[in-house]
């Protein structure tokens, strides 16, 4: 009952302070929506004559989804740990002898609420300026299984990047970079086959690309560069071995603050 | 003596925070790779790189490029000068600026001075790999081009920037998610990523009053190989830099509206 109540009161001051006080989310949407029109304008010179623009359209709205999805892996769950010992308040999370994994029962939802308004307006954005996206869900359980991972995936991944700004004192330009480099190296943007060769056999090395290949197939907007059913296999024993290492990294490099202290509390 | 005292005291702190955190100085080297990939791999995914160069005449990496380098260089003024005023309330250390004796419009005129060296060396470094790949010998002769006119570009910025400040800090406060929206509706109506001769006609009109986006237009008129007469290039280049100077008097004004509001009623912690 009282980690319930944690979690309510984790959510509802993220709500507050990210969504709600001064109209976060309305700013916040209307600035998303600028710098999207600034990298998608130029994007419709790419366009071939005979190419369908709800293809074409439908193909950028999961490569927006996916980005922002990677961008919040990293700042609101990855960073956040970094942010909250800036500020001072990591240590009474640690004081009060909860688990630190119970902030991010009550952050996700909040993400999640921000990436599906990301997602309405980048479908509003994309009908104006290329045509309405093609969104037809051709296996539902693929698509299931695609999101799943992805969320597994992104939850390892900042698992990882959260220890590691807390033990080692990582900067906000390398996160930056990470967050910019992993989509655009690990097929987020990109089908795997539209890939040149050294970079997809990279992408398949990495958990990232198989979660946004599903996605893409479930919803009829490319084909994966092998068997559907391997591809989940494969995904899924990657997503799950990658959880495992991310969350005992992070359980060590907690461990090691708590008997070290920290590296460096300075955000910048 | 007292610009040079600012100046040096700016380029101190500029330069010994970058050179103490070098993952700034290695971004500030990547960012317009990383800008173009997302842009040129998104793109080709969706199109193909042919049909683009069919259209502008013009490869997609070396455009892109020059257009990420472009969104570096003026976001080293713009950022700068309007983020300093929020930076400066944050950090506690807005009311002793404004107590100061120099004036706030010299303050603001120098403060993107140091990081936009530092842009324009590394400018020397960024292009010419990608350009001489693409345009043999001539590239070292476009890369000079390029980084003089994404100089001037940026210098010209300069007053519409601190008038910027001026008028939106002294009308709603120091807010950082204004700022966040107007950054990108900046880099849309400077026809960065898309040329403004292409635009539609209403972005085209407001593109109008920002000085840089007349010589962004020249530049890229320049890259693009589109033949343009001498007297079209003379009248760009004094259009751009007689409004900047148009502004020149209203920022200072803007700037002295802004601080005398901040002494009258304070500055808020």
């Amino acid at each position: 009952m009282s980690k319930l109540l944690v979690i309510k009161a984790v959510f509802e001051a993220y709500l507050k302070a990210e969504l709600i006080r001064e109209r976060g989310a309305i700013f916040a949407l209307i600035s998303l929506s600028l710098w999207l029109t600034l990298f998608l304008a130029p994007l419709t010179f790419f366009t071939r004559e005979t190419s369908s623009a709800p293809l074409v359209s439908g193909l950028v709205f999961v490569g927006i989804l996916i980005f922002v999805s990677y961008t919040m892996a990293s700042w609101d769950w990855g960073w956040e740990l970094r942010w909250l010992l800036y500020q001072g308040i990591l240590e009474y999370v640690i004081a009060s002898g909860r688990d630190i994994l119970i902030l991010y029962i009550g952050i996700i939802p909040v993400s999640l609420i921000w990436l599906a308004s990301v997602g309405v307006l980048a479908y509003a954005l994309l009908t104006l300026l290329m045509g309405p996206p093609l969104l037809t869900v051709m296996n539902p359980l693929i698509l299931a299984i695609g999101s799943l991972l992805l969320i597994l995936v992104l939850l390892s991944y900042a698992l990882i990047l959260g220890g590691t700004t807390i033990a080692v004192g990582t900067s906000g330009p390398v996160i930056e970079f990470i967050s910019w480099i992993l989509p655009i190296a690990t097929g987020g943007l990109t089908p795997l086959l539209n890939l040149p060769e050294p970079l997809r056999l990279f992408a398949l090395c990495t958990p990232f690309s198989y979660p946004a290949e599903l996605i893409r197939y479930a919803l009829g907007l490319s084909n994966t560069v092998m068997d559907i059913w391997l591809e989940c296999i494969v995904g899924l024993t990657y997503a799950l071995l990658f959880f495992i290492v991310g969350l005992t990294y992070f359980r060590f490099q907690l461990r090691k603050i708590l008997r070290e202290g920290v590296k460096s509390v300075a955000i910048y | 003596m007292v610009l040079r005292e600012l100046l040096r005291a700016e380029m101190l702190f500029v330069y010994a925070d970058i050179f103490r955190r070098k993952s700034i100085l290695v971004m500030y080297l990547l960012y317009p790779y990383i800008l173009t990939m997302f842009i040129v791999l998104l793109g080709s995914s969706i199109g193909s790189y042919q049909a683009f160069k069919y259209r502008l005449g013009i490869d997609p990496i070396p455009f892109f490029l020059t257009a990420s380098y472009l969104v570096m260089s003026i976001l080293a003024v713009s950022d700068d000068i309007l983020w300093k005023p929020i930076h400066d309330r944050m950090l506690g250390v807005l009311p002793y600026i404004l107590i100061t004796h120099v004036r706030k419009i010299a303050y603001f005129a120098i403060i993107p001075i140091p990081r936009l060296i530092l842009v324009l060396v590394l400018g020397c470094f960024v292009l010419p790999p990608v350009y001489v790949m693409f345009y043999g010998i001539e590239g070292f002769y476009l890369t000079f081009e390029v980084v003089s006119l994404a100089l001037l570009s940026s210098i010209l910025f300069i007053t519409f920037s601190i008038l910027l400040v001026g008028v939106l800090y002294s009308l709603g406060g120091e807010s950082w998610r204004v700022l966040n929206i107007i950054r990108p509706l900046l880099m849309i109506f400077l026809g960065i990523y898309y040329p403004r001769f292409l635009m539609p006609t209403m972005m085209f009109l407001i593109s109008l009053i920002l000085p840089p986006s007349y010589i962004i237009e020249l530049m890229y008129r320049s890259l693009l190989r589109i033949a343009t007469e001498y007297s079209y290039v003379l009248e760009l280049l004094g259009i751009a830099i007689a409004i900047s100077l148009i502004y020149a008097p209203l920022s200072s004004k803007a700037i002295a509206t802004w601080e005398r509001k901040k002494v009258r009623e304070g500055v808020e912690v």
